[in-house]
């Protein structure tokens, strides 16, 4: 899951990156609202933490200019401005929630995954397909028997990715564009491995290649 | 309360009736005095005609040829007297009656009651006659005269007494037009009470235009002044909140169990603190010039907002509101209405009602259905007056900004159980003029 975090304060910023990245998120981040702007119409990102106050253009603006593209990825305003005429303007220009700073890490997190949740049109407390639970909490998944499997940071991602997409084709780069940061190595190779690692845990079933194409994340068929 | 309108109404009507009171007098005064005049050379005539057809000797006597018929038809208005000497001839008309005249030298005229009470104006003169003393004395009776002139004065009278009437009215409606432009302003400035209009229309006679001037001046200060201030203080709001959003997430990553708890309860404490006061500097309050509340407009956007807040609560919100704006800041209303809808929605199990009557005053009423809230409670809840730091963080505050906004309002805040919805029922009334 990627996620783009527009904050003009370095403080907070760093430690609103270092929080989601913990949490399992790919962060990208922008400290105005033009840099911000532009990263939002080109990067495919899964939701947006975008303040409200930037320097060079308001995010308000930002997120109308997103709207009007046609852009839907989800966004989340984290402000100090929380009178409730603001929120009103927030969900006016688009804002799928709105949380007032100052704000307690756990709840933005909370907010966050339900709100992917939301968008792949699985709303409920957790990510599930079938019988498959993700933790993301504790970063793990609980597979038909029972049983719980520890998952790496990028299995995690992956899996995430792939739970709250399935039933999609979703091919190697896009896979990698959720995965992985902005400026890592970008090898797509590297996808195989951690789709054959999720397979072990989870059975062969559950992921299905099409060649040339990608994978699709579905609950096996009887 | 002082009128213009009677002012200037008096000050006119009174310096016009004395105008025309002292020409009427005038021309009664100076009509009576050319008649008079114009008799007395009559008069003057008749006596010389007189004095003529005089013989004096052997006995005086006066030939009739001389004299006109109306002074022998008895009682005709035209007497005279003649003395020579000791003699006395006296004109027939004048029956048994005489002129009783003093003798003088040369000629006058004076006025007498003749006979039957007539008004007479007397000439009298002396001449002398083949050495007699010849003193005649002709006299015309001014009644007739006299009662044309009062008919022309009384004519005259009415026509003075319309045209000040008229004047009157005239000017009546000449100040009434005159001031017209400062109704229609009072009607522009009711039109921005409620919100209506910001500006007072720029179109004005050049007379009221500079009162125009001022007063649009002095709406955009005092919009300028509350929009700054309120930015002033969500700026304030912003410079505070980011650095206790670091404090508080510092401590949560970095910190032992204890310093952490009491560390965040504090940042928590601070939190409710600058929240509160920032909410309650905020409200602008009644007098405020800001952007009309539209129920049916903002009441469905306040519920949108709510349903997504909360968007695992699957909440039914619905409204009955009227399709109308209210003089009140809009800003205002919806902070009091989001608090109002989003302690509901905590509550609610899964309905919230907001009904927003205009009869007669703006009357907001948010229902759930959730627990309510027990009588002995409700009191606690709404005392007003209450010290900052004597309020437990987190209990209230939404609806102690109601409470804020509503008195500020001059308005009433009322608690208690929806009959219809079986929760808690905040109804908030305001004063008929907003």
């Amino acid at each position: 899951m990627r996620v783009l975090v527009v904050e003009d304060e370095s403080g907070l910023r760093a430690n609103l990156k270092q929080a989601l990245k913990a949490a399992g998120y790919v962060v990208d981040v922008a400290d105005n609202g033009v840099d911000a702007e532009a990263l939002g119409h080109v990067e495919p990102y899964d939701a947006i933490v975008l303040d409200l106050g930037l320097p060079r253009r308001s995010g308000l603006d930002v997120l109308r200019s997103w709207r009007a593209q046609g852009n839907p990825v989800p966004v989340i305003i984290l402000t100090a401005r929380d009178a409730w005429n603001e929120k009103v303007a927030g969900f006016q220009a688009g804002c799928d929630d709105y949380l007032a700073k100052p704000f307690h890490m756990e709840e933005l997190l909370v907010r966050l995954s339900a709100l992917l949740r939301r968008a792949s049109g699985r709303p409920g407390q957790e990510v599930a397909v079938g019988d498959i639970a993700l933790d993301e909490e504790r970063q793990t998944v609980t597979t038909a028997d029972g049983t719980t499997h520890a998952l790496t940071g990028t299995e995690f991602r992956l899996l995430r990715y792939f739970m709250l997409n399935a039933g999609k084709l979703l091919s190697k780069s896009r896979l990698t564009d959720h995965v992985y940061e902005y400026d890592d190595d970008r090898d797509s190779n590297v996808i195989e491995v951690y789709v054959n690692r999720l397979r072990q845990k989870l059975g062969r079933e559950w992921i299905e290649t099409r060649r040339g194409q990608g994978y699709i994340f579905r609950k096996p068929g009887p | 309360m002082i009128s213009l309108q009677r002012r200037l109404g008096l000050g006119i009507g009174a310096g016009l009736a004395l105008v025309l009171l002292a020409v009427w007098v005038a021309v009664g005064w100076s009509t009576l005095h050319m008649s008079e005049e114009y008799v007395a050379s009559r008069l003057e005539h008749d006596a010389e005609n007189l004095l003529a057809g005089l013989r004096v000797k052997p006995k005086p006597s006066i030939n009739a040829e001389s004299v006109s018929t109306v002074y022998r038809r008895p009682h005709s208005g035209h007497y005279y007297t003649v003395t020579v000497g000791d003699t006395t001839l006296h004109s027939r008309s004048l029956w048994d009656d005489t002129l009783q005249v003093a003798d003088r030298d040369g000629s006058y005229t004076v006025r007498l009651a003749g006979p039957q009470g007539q008004p007479l104006l007397v000439y009298v003169r002396r001449y002398e006659r083949d050495g007699q003393r010849v003193l005649i004395a002709v006299a015309e009776d001014l009644g007739p005269m006299e009662t044309t002139i009062d008919e022309f004065q009384n004519a005259l009278g009415f026509i003075f007494v319309a045209a000040l009437v008229l004047v009157l009215v005239g000017t009546r409606l000449g100040i009434r037009r005159g001031l017209a432009p400062l109704d229609d302003l009072r009607r522009d400035v009711e039109r921005i009470e409620r919100g209506e209009t910001t500006q007072l229309p720029a179109e004005a006679p050049a007379e009221v235009a500079p009162l125009v001037d001022a007063l649009n001046r002095l709406l955009r200060l005092t919009a300028q002044r509350l929009a700054r201030s309120r930015n002033a203080l969500g700026d304030l709001a912003h410079a505070l909140k980011t650095p206790l959003a670091l404090i508080m997430h510092t401590a949560e990553d970095h910190m032992d169990e204890a310093a952490r708890a009491r560390l965040l309860g504090e940042s928590e404490r601070i939190r409710e603190l600058v929240n509160r006061e920032l909410a309650r500097a905020r409200v602008a309050g009644a007098a405020s010039p800001g952007q009309h509340f539209r129920p049916d407009e903002d009441v469905p956007a306040l519920a949108n907002v709510v349903r997504s807040l909360y968007p695992e609560r699957g909440l039914s919100i619905t409204w009955s509101v009227p399709a109308r704006s209210f003089a009140v800041d809009r800003e205002d209303m919806l902070e009091m209405l989001g608090n109002l809808l989003d302690n509901a929605a905590k509550w609610a199990r899964s309905r919230v009602h907001v009904t927003v009557d205009d009869d007669p005053a703006l009357h907001l009423v948010v229902e759930d259905d959730g627990p309510g809230c027990p009588p002995e409670k409700l009191d606690a809840i709404t005392r007003r007056g209450v010290r900052l730091d004597e309020e437990t963080p987190g209990t209230g505050l939404g609806l102690s900004i109601v409470r804020t906004i509503v008195s500020d309002y001059g308005g009433s805040l009322e608690l208690g159980r929806s009959d219809t919805l079986g929760g808690l029922r905040v109804a908030a009334r305001f004063p008929t003029h907003a």
